[in-house]
């Protein structure tokens, strides 16, 4: 029995209370929701047609990207793996089937974290602040939430397990439609099961234990994801996983992970179900809060604050030691700044985790796909730009706190630049290490001689980073879409004006850092004229970088 | 809610009622004063509260009994705010303990929830909910009767009648203080906690406020409510208690209403 029914059993029906006289029956949630949401009927019949529209039309085109990009890797896989390698230096390469298993069971895990960081037991801000206070069954507030997060989950694990086993059958040619049927279906059974059992168990923490315990699990979520990346990393590295597992030896372990689920949601899912009305308000609350925040990101395309609001702490504030100096080697403004950096970023390890975690993203794709140069060269842009990214945080909390950047001895021509040094110095380690490490299963890295040497890859990623540091300070400072003016029609729906800059402001230079890169990896070298090249484009990044921060800093400030 | 449709038919034309109609329920809550020498109905017994594992302040022992009012006074980020959060069960007490009738606050407890209304500053509201809206809401949460005759008075009370039709994002901030107060106010309570309910009020609403205080409490609210104002000390509390690192002590209202206006004079 929860607490709600002890106590509703409790209640006095009389309630004798001071204040205005009660004893109307309480709404249910229905009532509620009828109450708080827009009416169809409101909103009128061209508005739910178009609402219609967008939703089919997007999950058309969403599925419809989906398989045609499903069929070009296996066809690209197909090939890949047929070949053996362009050289010596070619090491053992993981299993595809086992890359895209591991990948996507990361992918779910890293999914489970972020729900449990914004509270997998939560409402909206409004319905937070005016609905838990009041009388009503918390429960029955509570159970369609459940509900409502178990089918996405579900869904969203049957997505990313069922595609990615599609992928998988791309290793072994010899399977026809009904073995693609069936990795397809497998799959994304096997996501479904996962999804559901892995919310059923963080529901738990959510509701027993409260917000730091969830935020505490969703970080173990978060490791366990990185551990997969890397055992998959390490497996190609040293040779441990066999070149060919038939997609079928899967089927056993799929099977054992689809009964731990079930258990999992008849166990801690009913378990959840029954107590859902015992989730305290401390954790409901903030729940709301980063739910908020994360809408408010979705809604204006602001990855920015989409980072901030899934890797704010739980609590938000620190502990100090009495008298300590938290700055203690800052002794001007520019060491101030580069001290107050750090400590930012110090404050935040899981950055450095996901920088290093998509360092090895491309050695894992490459070595489980055997996946085509050009196809690597992609990857090292994308997860250049996003490691950069992350580690660029204070740049990007520049852009939201304009006074903070004005309180500083230092000009807003200055600042950026300031902000850059650190982050350039991170990105050249980042790629000093992630490129070779890239090119490894590639075939690209053998001998000594100059260009194949490691030595002469790990000197065109270090050249690289800072250029992609300079790419990620320009996607920091550039403008939010504007809100206030009149949405835009588009195939994908409304836009609202700015949104395409807003996402591709940053990415952009980052393409020009990467172009060097890619002539490397097509020519299967990392050249002199090469390198010249990457020191030549990451220079001129940085200098347009900068000059678009300093531009957007100005402004801002 | 078997008459949730009523208010939206009702609509403007139902809250707009003459003022006399609108204030004809409020002498029912002014009641002569009860003396506060009842048992008590809230007892902080040694409450130590906090973000981390540090403790904010000292621990506070006060019980509060029913038509009473008590106020919280100290410095600003003394730890007033986040002794109402743990009373209120939005925070975890570090130590100690908060009873409600002799029992130990849970406010995931439906009755803990009839029972007790609070007024903090917080800034939430439903996008398509207009000001009235958002106190039926809360009204017919609470299951109270007549809906629109109670949320009409306290419009009037809080002199919002003008905006019932508007949505809480076009009021200033002064008058969304006052729509969380009314939102306190059109429901049914036996314990008050306020944060600061004279932030960002006009002296109008200031006096506003102190008198509907006090009807409160002459009807047998109990108050538990941080303030920096002298002129609530004076004319509300009984009794307040001075929120310090070192010790929290109980005084009488002329001495906590001293010790806001000369920090120093209680040392």
């Amino acid at each position: 029995m929860t607490l709600e029914q002890v106590d509703g059993d409790a209640l006095d029906a009389d309630g004798a209370l001071p204040g205005p006289a009660a004893g109307e029956p309480l709404p249910t949630r229905a009532d509620l929701v009828s109450e708080a949401a827009p009416s169809r009927a409101a909103r009128g019949l061209r508005t739910t047609v178009y609402d219609v529209y967008t939703t089919v039309l997007q999950t058309g085109i969403g599925g419809g990207l989906l398989l045609g990009a499903s069929g070009s890797l296996r066809t690209a896989l197909q090939a890949g793996l047929s070949s053996t390698g362009d050289g010596p230096g070619l090491v053992s390469r993981t299993s595809g089937v086992l890359t895209s298993a591991g990948l996507a069971v990361a992918a779910v895990l890293v999914l489970l974290g972020a729900l449990c960081r914004i509270g997998p037991v939560s409402l909206g801000t409004a319905p937070t602040a005016w609905w838990t206070p009041l009388p009503v069954q918390r429960r029955e507030l509570l159970r369609p939430v459940l509900r409502q997060r178990a089918v996405v989950s579900a869904v969203v694990g049957a997505v990313i397990c069922g595609w990615a086993g599609s992928i998988a059958v791309g290793t072994s040619p010899h399977l026809g439609a009904a073995g693609f049927a069936s990795a397809l279906g497998g799959g994304a059974l096997l996501g479904a099961a996962l999804g559901l059992g892995g919310y059923a168990l963080v529901t738990r923490p959510a509701i027993t234990a409260g917000t730091r315990a969830v935020v505490r699990t969703g970080a173990v979520l978060d490791a366990l994801a990185l551990a997969v990346v890397v055992a998959l990393a390490v497996s190609a590295v040293v040779g441990l996983a066999v070149d060919e597992v038939d997609p079928s030896t899967l089927v056993v372990p799929a099977l054992v992970a689809v009964v731990l689920a079930v258990a999992a949601v008849l166990t801690a899912g009913a378990a959840s179900w029954r107590d859902v009305g015992d989730t305290s308000s401390v954790s409901l609350r903030s729940g709301a809060a980063r739910l908020g925040r994360l809408t408010s990101s979705v809604l204006q395309a602001d990855v920015r604050e989409l980072g901030r609001a899934l890797a704010a702490d739980a609590t938000g504030r620190r502990r100090r030691r009495r008298g300590a100096s938290r700055v203690p080697w800052a002794s001007g403004p520019a060491s101030a700044v580069w001290s107050a950096d750090w400590l930012l970023l110090r404050r935040q390890p899981r950055r450095f985790l996901t920088a290093a975690a998509f360092a090895l993203v491309p050695l894992v794709v490459a070595a489980g796909t055997g996946a085509p140069r050009g196809v690597l060269a992609l990857l090292l842009w994308l997860t250049g730009y996003w490691a950069a990214t992350t580690l660029s945080e204070p740049a990007r909390s520049m852009a939201l706190v304009p006074a903070a950047a004005r309180a500083l001895p230092v000009s807003q021509t200055r600042l950026p630049l300031l902000r850059l040094v650190p982050v350039a110095a991170l990105m050249a380690l980042w790629g000093a290490v992630a490129v070779p490490l890239a090119v490894t299963t590639s075939g690209l890295l053998h001998g000594e001689a100059s260009g194949t040497a490691w030595w002469a890859w790990a000197l065109l990623g270090a050249f690289a980073g800072p250029g992609w540091a300079a790419a990620a300070l320009r996607g920091a400072l550039r403008p939010d879409p504007d809100l206030s003016r009149p949405a835009m029609s588009t195939a994908m729906g409304s836009l609202p004006p700015g949104a395409i800059a807003a996402v591709s402001t940053g990415p952009d230079l980052a393409v020009l850092v990467t172009v060097p890169v890619l002539l490397a990896v097509l020519s299967r070298g990392a050249f002199p004229l090469l390198l010249q090249g990457q020191v030549l484009a990451s220079a001129v990044a940085a200098g347009l970088g900068w000059w678009y921060a300093a531009h957007r800093a100005r402004k801002l400030a | 809610m078997s008459q949730k449709q009523q208010p939206k038919q009702a609509g403007a034309s139902a809250r707009r009622k003459p003022a006399g109609a609108a204030t004809a329920s409020a002498p029912a809550r002014t009641k002569p004063r009860r003396k506060s020498s009842g048992p008590a109905l809230l007892e902080l017994d040694g409450l130590t509260v906090g973000y981390t594992k540090s403790p904010v302040c000292a621990p506070v022992t006060v019980s509060v009994a029913a038509g009473e009012a008590v106020c919280l006074v100290g410095a600003n980020g003394a730890g007033k705010s986040t002794v109402l959060r743990a009373v209120a069960g939005l925070l975890e007490p570090l130590g100690g303990e908060v009873r409600l009738r002799g029992a130990v606050v849970d406010e995931r407890t439906v009755d803990f929830r009839r029972q007790v209304a609070c007024v903090f500053d917080e800034d939430a509201w439903f996008a398509e909910l207009s000001v009235a809206e958002h106190l039926e809401l809360v009204a017919r949460g609470h299951g109270v009767r007549d809906v629109v005759a109670v949320v009409d008075a306290e419009l009037t009370a809080q002199r919002l009648s003008e905006h019932a039709d508007e949505l809480p994002t076009a009021l200033s901030s002064g008058q969304r203080r006052r729509l969380l107060l009314a939102a306190a106010l059109v429901r049914p309570r036996a314990l008050l906690l306020l944060d600061e309910p004279e932030q960002r009020l006009d002296p109008t609403g200031r006096d506003t406020l102190l008198e509907r205080l006090k009807a409160e409490r002459d009807a047998g609210t109990a108050m538990l409510l941080a303030t920096h104002d002298t002129v609530l000390l004076r004319g509300l509390a009984d009794r307040a208690v001075v929120i310090d690192d070192a010790v929290c002590r109980v005084v009488d209202a002329e001495e906590a209403a001293r010790l806001v206006t000369e920090p120093g004079a209680g040392a």
